[in-house]
């Protein structure tokens, strides 16, 4: 606190410097954007199309049948649920164990759970058989004698979905208002109007200092199990059932280090693309990929430790009815599946993050792209072989996707990209106070790792 | 020009430690700690922590009350109702506690996400109508410190002018006002916020 | 709407005599008329969206010219602690007084996890709105509801001939006699393989034939506790 608050002596940034780097993103709007929210608008709104064109003539047009009644979607409501778990670990956890790192990634990450809660949420709605009466989930007063069954896996995950997605939300807005009341400060107009009502009268007295950074802490304490309970809950839509390899007890810690694992691996694709196209290369630095890439081994190794832990009691059970879904899986028809998700999220991911060397920025992001894909095949892998070998082997059946569902993924896809895109438009994608509060020098918070990072950092 | 019994002069300085040299020859000067108000763009330590001693909130607590509450409304949800409603079942439990238990874990974490996020609005004095001079908004925003005193007549300005101008601290005088929150501030006065 | 299941109560029951069953799948053809079931046609059959309410199942045994045919009629159990109804998340399947697995059409959203959840499979869904070529409409049965689509349908044990009885019984001031339920897929049996009744009476075919030495139930090792008796021969052959 002895420097003048105008330079930074760690990186030689100005504070001016620091400002316009960040809120680039927000006044300036290169061509890019405009294509980039044309696109994933225009796919997202062929999606939404699609899905209409469902519900109007039923959800015959998938390629669910008797007996996998479950396919894409709620593959795809698995995955995005388990992608929404980035924000909390990057925000919340390495709030909670004080690793300043985390700083310039935090929003990024928060606003990856609460799109991607967004989207995860749809998916329960969109595989219905009748969309339009999904209103019946939640408990609301009526004269027929109507009540959700609260024994129901799917009303827990109403319940724990919402409380998800609202606590990430507030998560989200509470370090956003300062923020807002700096781009309020640099708006004009209608924009200055809009920011100053969303910053709800910010002036940064050491008061709202204090109760906001007080708030931000309870938040974090408790959105983590919130975060575990929601994935461990979502688990059991598959865990409480009695088919073969689904009705198993590994499936709560499972789910959650697969979430975990797939929400690392999205964060680190969604930092490389932000730091590329926002020219963030001083603030989203290689520091920071090497230590999620470290982040993302432990999470690599503890997901290949709980598959083969699944995978080899339920060899040694023997059970008959477990067997047929886990051989159809090693190396009957789903086996090209399956040994391409043991490639994608372990056996190149580790070699590449293990080794300093190839942590890299690159890295990384090769090991992210690969994993996000093999965990998307996780969870196709466990819904649907297992319906499609049911106990009576007369029933057996197949599944294959049909047009409708693979729009609708993609759709969903370019839905994220859109709003993140609105997103960085509206609002800086890295906390710029968080971020300045982490580079004063001789605060107790400057960790040796950041210093490192800094350090040798010219001023370009 | 703003029109209230009591007037503050802000005075812009270039970093906390000016800052805390403000204050301190403001109240050396007569006027009280809580007349004095510091407004910045980043969270400043030494003077949060000295707020945070002096009056630490209660967030916690209240989260945790507000997470009782939750847990209440979750069994009033769960249980009361399926009793009511009579459900049939033929003869399998209505009551399951393992599994309304998940349901009151969800809103127990509800209430307490709630309950923080309104106590923190209402502690931090947001959402509150107030008149934000832009002046001072923008120098925040580049990084500077505002050091607002609430005067409570023409001498204590005078006295609060020279002490801004004798630390070469700009100052500023009530021009354009953001007009989003237009009604008086009265609660502007005292420091509270 | 509260359980009012008391002593006299009848829970009904079927049991199945395998040593008798020859395959014909009359009871399919009797259910599917009885119950207005879908026509599926080619392509949706195909896609493995038949809809069958009682199927026979077909299974063979050993190596020609030593191969036995096994034929096994599965419908709804109507298990006493079926895995299916925890599941729904908006009570559409629930469990009655009278010991049968109730599926209510108007309730149901289209989760399918009532159908995920069921070992015997024998859960149908109606993926699309029914497509009756004319004239067959004709033949639809006025006292079961026809289906649309995004909803779940299965084996009800006929439950619109059990009121049928048990209204005609009430006007009468009786209870329900034994031999007054006959559900189709009993009533078109040729071998008369499968018996209809209340398990709760002892004296009834169905308890006495469930009481027998040859009686086993499908998968109950699973705890589900099914209420279709199966009667199988202790020799092969």
């Amino acid at each position: 606190m002895s420097e003048p608050s105008g330079s930074n002596a760690m990186t030689g940034f100005s504070d001016a410097r620091i400002n316009a780097d960040l809120l680039r993103s927000v006044f300036r709007t290169g061509k890019w954007w405009y294509v980039t929210v044309a696109v994933s608008g225009s796919v997202m709104l062929a999606a939404g199309a699609a899905f209409l064109y469902q519900a109007y003539t039923g959800i015959g047009i998938a390629g669910i049948n008797r007996p996998v009644y479950w396919g894409f979607y709620i593959t795809n409501f698995v995955f995005w649920i388990g992608i929404s778990h980035a924000g909390t670990l990057i925000s919340a956890i390495l709030r909670v164990t004080g690793a300043q790192w985390r700083r310039p990634i935090t929003r990024c990450a928060e606003a990856i759970t609460v799109f991607a809660l967004m989207i995860g949420a749809l998916f329960p709605i969109i595989h219905l058989g009748r969309p339009w009466l999904f209103y019946w989930l939640m408990p609301y007063p009526n004269e027929r004698g109507l009540w959700p069954n609260f024994r129901s896996p799917l009303a827990w995950d109403f319940f724990a979905i919402n409380t998800y997605l609202t606590g990430s939300s507030i998560y989200l807005f509470l370090p956003l208002i300062p923020d807002l009341a700096m781009l309020r400060a640099k708006s004009t107009g209608v924009k200055r109007k809009i920011y100053s009502i969303l910053s709800l009268g910010w002036r940064g007295t050491p008061r709202q200092w204090h109760r906001l950074e007080r708030a931000v802490q309870i938040m974090a304490i408790i959105i983590i199990p919130v975060a575990v309970s929601v994935h461990t809950i979502v688990s059991w839509d598959f865990a409480m059932a009695i088919q073969p390899m689904w009705h198993s007890t590994i499936f709560g810690p499972y789910f959650v280090v697969g979430a975990i694992f797939s929400g690392i691996a999205a964060l680190i694709v969604a930092m490389a693309i932000l730091r590329k196209v926002f020219h963030l290369e001083a603030y989203l630095k290689p520091v920071h990929f090497n230590n999620l890439g470290l982040l993302l081994l432990t999470m690599s190794l503890l997901w290949f430790y709980f598959t083969f832990s699944e995978y080899l009691t339920g060899y040694y059970g023997n059970d008959p009815a477990e067997m047929r879904v886990f051989w159809s899986k090693v190396n009957g028809p789903y086996s090209p599946l399956f040994w391409a998700m043991i490639f994608c999220c372990f056996i190149i991911p580790v070699p590449i993050l293990a080794f300093k060397k190839l942590r890299t920025i690159t890295g990384t992001l090769v090991a992210s792209i690969g994993i996000v894909i093999g965990m998307w095949l996780e969870r196709f892998l466990i819904i649907v072989p297992t319906l499609a070998a049911p106990r009576l082997p007369y029933n057996w059946g197949h599944y294959s996707p049909r047009l409708v569902e693979i729009l609708i993924t993609v759709g969903t896809v370019a839905y994220f990209i859109f709003l993140y895109a609105v997103f960085t438009k509206l609002f800086p994608i890295v906390a710029v106070w968080e971020y300045k509060e982490g580079i004063r020098p001789g605060e107790e918070s400057l960790t040796v790792r950041e210093s490192e990072a800094t350090a040798g950092v010219t001023a370009d | 020009m703003r029109r209230s019994t009591a007037e503050n002069i802000t005075g812009i300085v270039d970093s906390p430690r000016e800052a805390r040299q403000a204050e301190t020859c403001l109240t050396d000067e007569g006027f009280a700690r809580d007349a004095i108000t510091i407004m910045s763009a980043e969270p400043l330590a030494e003077f949060i922590s000295e707020l945070g001693s002096k009056s630490p909130g209660r967030a916690g607590m209240l989260s945790i009350a507000g997470g009782i509450a939750g847990a209440g409304a979750a069994i009033a949800l769960t249980v009361w109702t399926s009793r009511r409603m009579g459900l049939v079942t033929g003869g399998m439990p209505i009551i399951t506690p393992w599994a309304f238990g998940i349901i009151v874990y969800e809103l127990i974490a509800l209430g307490a996400i709630l309950t923080t996020f309104v106590v923190t609005i209402y502690e931090a004095g947001l959402l509150r109508r107030g008149a934000i001079d832009v002046e001072v908004d923008s120098a925040i925003a580049d990084g500077k410190v505002a050091v607002s005193v609430s005067c409570q007549n023409d001498t204590s300005r005078r006295v609060a002018e020279s002490v801004f101008s004798k630390l070469g601290a700009k100052i500023c005088g009530n021009k354009t006002v953001d007009s989003t929150f237009t009604k008086p501030t009265k609660h502007l006065r005292g420091g509270r916020v | 709407m509260t359980d009012t299941k008391t002593a006299s109560t009848p829970q009904w029951g079927m049991v199945i005599d395998l040593d008798l069953c020859t395959g014909c799948e009359a009871c399919v053809v009797a259910c599917h008329a009885e119950n207005n079931i879908r026509i599926a046609g080619d392509e949706q059959a195909a896609r493995g969206r038949s809809v069958n309410w009682i199927r026979v199942e077909r299974y063979f045994e050993g190596e020609f010219p030593d191969v036995r045919v096994r034929f096994m009629p599965v419908l709804c159990q109507h298990c006493n602690e079926a895995p299916c109804e925890p599941v729904c998340p908006v009570f559409a399947t629930y469990h009655t007084d009278e010991g049968l697995n109730a599926q209510v059409y108007n309730r149901c959203i289209g989760t399918r996890y009532c159908a995920n959840n069921c070992p015997y499979s024998v859960r149908f869904f109606n993926f699309n709105d029914p497509v009756w070529p004319q004239p067959l409409q004709n033949a639809w049965n006025p006292e079961v509801s026809v289906r649309s689509k995004g909803i779940m349908e299965k084996c009800t044990f006929c439950i619109q001939r059990i009121r049928k009885a048990e209204i005609a019984a009430d006007e009468e001031n009786r209870p329900v006699r034994e031999g007054d339920v006959v559900p189709a897929c009993v009533q078109s049996c040729p071998t008369r393989a499968m018996s209809f009744g209340d398990m709760a009476d002892p004296s009834s075919q169905v308890s006495r034939l469930a009481r027998s030495e040859r009686a086993n139930r499908l998968m109950d090792d699973l705890g589900t506790k099914p209420k279709v008796v199966y009667l199988k021969g202790l020799r092969e052959g």
